[in-house]
Order: structure tokens, then sequence, then C-alpha cells
């Protein structure tokens, strides 16, 4: 390694290639535009080249790569949902995640940990026996165990949670993981790029032209281009795309919040999620506590930050682990998350021949991003919903057959 | 003595204490904790009233109906006031009341016998209510409730509703001779958390939790 | 600590509130279609922008009307149900 770095050091020009091409100009026209740069879009990008030959394609983004939701997120993977479709669709995305680094030549940093969801009521305990059952009926790994497995694996915990909310147990989802989140954008983004897919970075859309219920094209802030489909992963921006077609969505957008403490010696291997106590947290690799907690309680369309926020986890945290009084929070950060109702996305085709949606991935999608890539691309590709999504169209809500994940999303994302 | 048939909201919290106890209006209730009282008193004191019998009524006929019965209202929204005969009473926002007896007083059971009329609601209240004493009680209230209670002005009887330790509260200010004091009312079902969560930070301010003995006439 | 005023309680931390989302106006549900019932009962005005929302202070039970900016989190004015000028 340090013989690298060195070789980096002397060399004139730089000896690595950069990670994607910058392009100056839009094209007059595209196959496919995905507006949003981050994880979904970029992974729509790549499985579009990768799996349909379709490379004629332009990832618009706003801002820089990933600087959505894609880099906030506390990159929590889990298949251990509540209804069929979200647990089949899921179990397919940790099976995807699996091989990425291989496929990327890039580290993702992809850790199985075991994800405990702690119960601390008697309804709690029914919903986790419930979703064990749902989880193992697809074959996916997932049980209920008592408060001694949870302290055999995280043996500083007080599991009567400062009396307040002692632990009855926990559903246990041993292939419960974390990774890098912004090597996973990096990573799709140069892999759609070595297929031919453009990545246009400070490129923001500000209209789509709709002629005759289909897309035609699609305004810029570098100019117009036109083309016959358009995906839109922008996650909290969501509903200010669906408005430039004038299709209505259940969305609403509230910030979610997380933040770090400083690094400290590994201690936790495992990730403990607390519905009751509204927390969830982890350990990183640099060794920092990553923490989470449910969504603000109010619509917010920016990214701040509040000091309630931390003042609330801390207290919670503390319960769970009254070793950590004095442990500083170093960062902390929001991201706005696209909300649906049913806690379950909105995915597919709408009304507008040409507009698909990858939405309303609120506090949970990043888990998703390679099947989300994956099924977009193959939806798009076909112009029929793949499979695995058909559970998540926007016309459920006409039909009110929804898709209820609150109990498996709610805090746990 | 009889035995009780009201039981405090607050008496699982009480009990390990051991107090001594004693009956109120067919409640039993902490008469002493010890010989500290009195001093916990000057300084932080956390006496239970839940004892006194009360009862609520709100909507738009609230005011004519406690008229009726001879019950003076307070003319400003969140402002109470004491009848000649001892009863309390709260006008909490601009519709609703809560009447609170003297010793011996009927009012509520009077409030209780009346027939609702149009735009009359009863509220039944089921309240842990809480007498705070002491010089530093401010200070409590400081490390309990985002709201500034020196912001009062005494005189005017004012009626506070905000959360304390996370919990709703009504509250009210006394002016007295000894120095103000205050009433706190909040749904029984957190008064034990909210008794307990009290006592902990008046016991850091040098008072604590206190009986009826030692609070005295502030128990009325 | 963000603060919100109350109509009748006067200004608080924003954790004594609860948030109820924007007011909407309800179809007549014996006339309107289906379409529109199911729109009214799950579509939501997800753009930011001035809203008029319900807020609820809770240790009071008192509910009003809040005009606020949903991008820069601003208050604009509150006051009672019916009491608009
Ligand atoms: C604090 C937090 C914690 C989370 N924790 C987890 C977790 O543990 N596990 C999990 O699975 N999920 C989690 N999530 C959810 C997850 O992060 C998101 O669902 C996921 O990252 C969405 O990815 P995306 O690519 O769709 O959106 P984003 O990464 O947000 O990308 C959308 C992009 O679109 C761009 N854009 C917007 N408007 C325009 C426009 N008009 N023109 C061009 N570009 C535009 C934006 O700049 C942005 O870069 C969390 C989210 C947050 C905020």
């Amino acid at each position: 390694m340090p013989w690298r770095l060195l070789r980096f050091g002397l060399s004139k020009s730089h000896p690595e290639p950069r990670m994607f091409t910058a392009h100056d100009k839009l094209k007059p026209s595209y196959d496919v535009v995905i507006i949003g740069g981050g994880g979904h879009g970029l992974a729509s990008a790549y499985y579009l080249g990768r799996d349909h030959g379709i490379t004629n394609v332009a990832v618009l983004e706003k801002g820089y790569i990933g600087g959505g939701n894609t880099g906030r997120n506390t990159t929590i993977i889990r298949s251990n949902y509540l209804t069929p479709e979200g647990v089949k669709f899921y179990d397919k995305s940790v099976d995807l995640w699996k091989d990425l680094s291989e496929e990327f030549d890039l580290n993702l940093f992809y850790s199985t940990r075991g994800h405990f969801t702690l119960a601390h009521t008697d309804s709690a305990m029914r919903t986790m026996r419930w979703r064990a059952e749902v989880n193992k009926h697809y074959g996916i790994s997932s049980e209920v165990v008592g408060p001694e497995e949870v302290k055999r694996q995280a043996p500083q915990i007080d599991l009567s949670c400062g009396g307040h909310a002692p632990i009855m147990g926990a559903l246990y989802h041993a292939p419960g993981a974390v990774a890098r989140h912004d090597a996973v954008a990096w990573g799709y983004g140069r892999g759609a790029d070595q297929r031919g897919a453009e990545i246009h970075q400070q490129t923001a859309v500000t209209g789509i032209e709709v002629k005759g219920g289909k897309v035609v094209g699609v305004h810029t802030t570098k100019g117009f281009i036109s083309t016959n489909k358009v995906i839109c992963a922008v996650a909290g921006f969501t509903p200010r795309i669906t408005d430039m077609v004038g299709i209505k969505t259940p969305i609403f957008v509230h910030p979610l919040q997380a933040m770090v403490s400083e690094p400290m010696k590994p201690w936790l291997d495992t990730i403990l999620v607390s519905g009751s106590l509204h927390i969830y947290v982890s350990q990183s690799a640099r060794g920092e506590l990553v923490m989470g907690a449910s969504l603000d309680p109010y619509e917010v369309q920016s990214t701040r930050s509040t000091l309630d926020f931390p003042e609330g986890l801390a207290a919670h945290l503390l319960d769970m682990f009254p070793f950590l009084s004095h442990a500083k929070v170093v960062r902390q950060w929001a991201g706005m998350a696209d909300m649906t109702p049913d806690f379950a996305p909105i995915m597919g085709k709408t009304a507008i021949e040409g507009f698909y949606l990858d939405s309303g991935w609120g506090t949970w999608g990043f888990k998703a991003t390679p099947v989300c890539g994956k099924t977009m691309a193959w939806t798009v590709a076909n112009d029929t919903p793949h499979e695995l999504i058909t559970g998540f169209s926007l016309d459920r809500f006409r039909n009110y057959s929804l898709t209820g994940e609150k109990g498996a999303a709610s805090v746990g994302h | 003595m009889n035995a009780p048939i009201r039981i405090s909201p607050l008496f699982d919290v009480q009990a390990p204490l051991g107090p001594k106890w004693s009956h109120v209006d067919a409640m039993q209730t902490p008469a002493s904790f010890g010989s500290a009282d009195g001093a916990k008193l000057a300084l932080a004191g956390i006496g239970d009233v839940s004892f006194r019998r009360r009862a609520g009524v709100k909507g738009p006929g609230a005011a004519a109906a406690l008229a009726e019965l001879g019950i003076a209202t307070p003319e400003r929204p969140n402002s109470f006031l004491r009848m000649a005969c001892g009863t309390l009473v709260a006008r909490m926002g601009r519709t609703e009341f809560m009447v609170e007896d003297a010793a011996g007083g009927t009012r509520t059971a009077q409030m209780h016998a009346q027939t609702p009329g149009a735009g009359v609601y009863p509220v039944p209240r089921f309240d842990a209510a809480l007498v705070v004493t002491g010089e530093r009680a401010i200070e409590l209230f400081r490390q309990s409730c985002a709201f500034d209670f020196s912001s009062l002005v005494l005189p005017e009887q004012p009626l506070v509703m905000t959360s304390m330790v996370g919990v709703g509260v009504t509250v009210v200010a006394i002016d007295d001779p000894s120095g103000p004091y205050y009433r706190v009312w909040c749904d029984g079902t957190y008064g034990g958390y909210l008794w307990a969560t009290l006592v902990e930070v008046a016991s850091d301010l040098g008072g604590g939790a206190v009986g009826l003995e030692a609070l005295g006439r502030l128990a009325q | 600590m963000k603060l919100m005023t109350c109509p009748i309680n006067g200004s608080r931390p924003v954790s004594e509130f609860v948030y109820w989302g924007e007011i909407r106006p309800m179809p007549d549900a014996a006339t309107c279609s289906d379409d529109e019932w199911a729109d009214y009962v799950f579509n939501r005005n997800g753009a930011p922008g001035v809203k008029k929302e319900w807020w609820c202070h809770t240790p009071s039970n008192t509910w009003f009307i809040a005009e606020r900016d949903t991008e820069k989190d601003k208050v604009l004015r509150t006051y009672l149900h019916g009491e608009d000028e």
C-alpha cells in the first residue's frame, strides 16, 4: 500500500483513471434520462447497461453524486420485513449486495453483523413472532430470541433499560449488515460510466415536457434534452418532480436525522434497534457509534437538524448503555425522507407514458439500492413492471390495496 | 380509622418510603415522611393533595352552568380564583374549568349532580395533584420544564399549561405571605413518574417529599 | 429550541405541540366518486410551500392553525379555527 501511495505522490500525470468521465455538454437526446445521482439512479443506469445493453443514458444530478440520502443514511441492510412483497424484494437485494465488492472491484466494507429488533412489550413480541414466521416462510434467517441472547451479543446492555422498558426478547436476523454508503454510489457510478452512461453533476431538472400523455423531453439548468423515458429517483425531492408532470402521490416529506459519536475501541459488533425507545445503533469500521431514531415529527423540506434530536436520542441510548454517559457526539445531520402511508415504496410505471417512479423510499431505501437498480432497469427496458415490484405500484392507493410495512420499518428503517 | 375507598395515584411510589399515613376525604395520604419535612418544605417540598375532590366542565355553556351553582369563574383564560369558601376555580383556555373543593366542600358534588345543558360537557378528572413549595421551587422548575415560572405576575393569579419532564401539566402560582408556592395537576396515570422525578430533582436542591403535617394550610 | 405560538397559551417549545398535517377540504362522501375519495384519503401536497396546518398544544389540548413555510421551517402566523381575519 505505501508503495502505491508513493507512486501517486511522485507521478506527474495522475496514474489512476478518475472514477468516471466528466462530460462538458449534454447530448441533444438520450434513450433514458435518470433524474437523481443517488445510489438508486446510478444503479439503474448500471443495470440498464449491464443487463439490457441500453447505454445511451444520462444520469442528471443537481448536486454531487451520493450527496442525497445515499450519503446520509445509517447503512443498515436487512430483509426481515413484514409483507411477502417486502420480504422477497429485500431478500433479493441482500443477495445482490454480497457480490458487489467483487463486481465493482471496490471495497464496500459490506459487513454482516446480525441485527436485533428489541421488544419491550407484549404487543412488540407479537409483531416479532409474526415477522419471524413470514420471514421463515420465505427462507430468511429470522427468529425470536430471549433477553439472554441479546446480553450475550451485547454484554454492556442494561436489559432493564433503566427500569423504564425491560427487554422481553428480540427478533434476531443474522444476515443484518452495514456497508460504506458513498462507495456504493461511486461503484455503481463507475460501472455505469464504463458501460457508456453519462453522469452529469451540477445539472438540475427544471421541467418535464409531456405531449399527448407521453414524455418527450426534459428541461435542465444546462438546456433541453429530448427523451421518451425518464426515471425519477430523487428521494425527498419526488413531489417537486411529480408536480412537473401533474401526478398526485401520497408522498410527504419529513426529515430523518442521525448522528455519530467519537470513535471508540470496537465493543458493539451487532446492530440494535428498539422501536419503544425510538433508537437504533451500530458501530462503524472507524469505531464511531452510528445512531438514529424515528422520523422528525413534522414536515420540513430541508436538511436542517435540531438540538431536540440528539437530546432525545442520547437519553434513550443511556437507558440501554449507561456507560456511554461520557461519550461525545461529533456530528449530526438530516436527510429528507419521502414517506408513504404504508411504509412501502412507490415504484414502476405511472399514468404518464415513459415516466417511471422509483420513490417513496423514505427511511428504508439504502438496503434496496441494488434491487431497485435491477428491477427499475428491467421495468424500463421492457415497459412492464418487474414481478418483484408489482406490489409497489402507485395504483395501490387508488384501489385501497396497501402493502403495510409499518410494523417493520418505522424505527428500524 | 376508616378504610380508604380512594387510592392516590401516587400511592405506589410513596409506599416504599414508609411515610406515616393519614386518611383525608377517604384517601390514604402521607402525613409525614419524617422530621426533616419542615426543612425540605422551606427549600423544595413536594406534597400530595390528590385527595381533594374535583370536577371539570367545558364548552360554550360551561361558565353559565357554574354560575347557576353559584360558582364564580375567573375572567381571564389561564387564571384561577379562590372563592371565599375556599373552593379553587381554575380557568383553562376560554371555555374549560376545573373546580376543586376545600376541605368539607360540596361544590363538586353539586356539579356531578347537575344535568348538563346545551354546550356543557362534564370532564371527569383523575388527577395527581401536587403542591410544590420552597425558595428553590423556581430552580426545580427550571430543571424540569421549559416554561419560565419566574416570568409570572403572581397578583394576576396565573395558570399555565405546559409540559414538565415530558408530562402535560396544569400549574397555578399562589402568592402567599410565606412566599409563592405552586399547585401542579397532571393525569393520574403519569402521576407516579412526575412525583418521583420531581422528588429526585428536589432532593438535589435540599428538598424532597413532604407530608400533610408540614404542609399545613398550604395543602388547602 | 424551536418555538411555536399557541393563540391561547403563548410561545412554547415545539415539543409541547403535535402536528396534524395540512388542512385539506373533504369532498362530500355521499356524492363524490371512488377516485375522488381515494385521492382525499391518500394523496398529499408533498412539495414545499407556505401551508396552512393543524397543530395542537398538547398540555391544554388547544387545536389551532399555523401558516408555515415548510422549506424554511418558519411559522408566519397562528390563529384559532374561524378566527382568520
Ligand atoms: C438519516 C437517514 C438514515 C437512513 N438509514 C437507512 C438505513 O439504515 N437503511 C436503509 O436501508 N435506508 C436508510 N435510509 C434511507 C435511504 O438513505 C434512502 O432511501 C436511499 O438512500 C435513497 O436513495 P436514492 O438514490 O433514491 O436517493 P438520494 O441518494 O437522495 O438521491 C437523490 C438525488 O436526486 C438529486 N435530485 C433531486 N432533485 C433533482 C433535480 N431536480 N434534478 C437533478 N437531480 C435532483 C438529489 O440531489 C440527490 O442526490 C436513511 C435515510 C436517512 C436520511
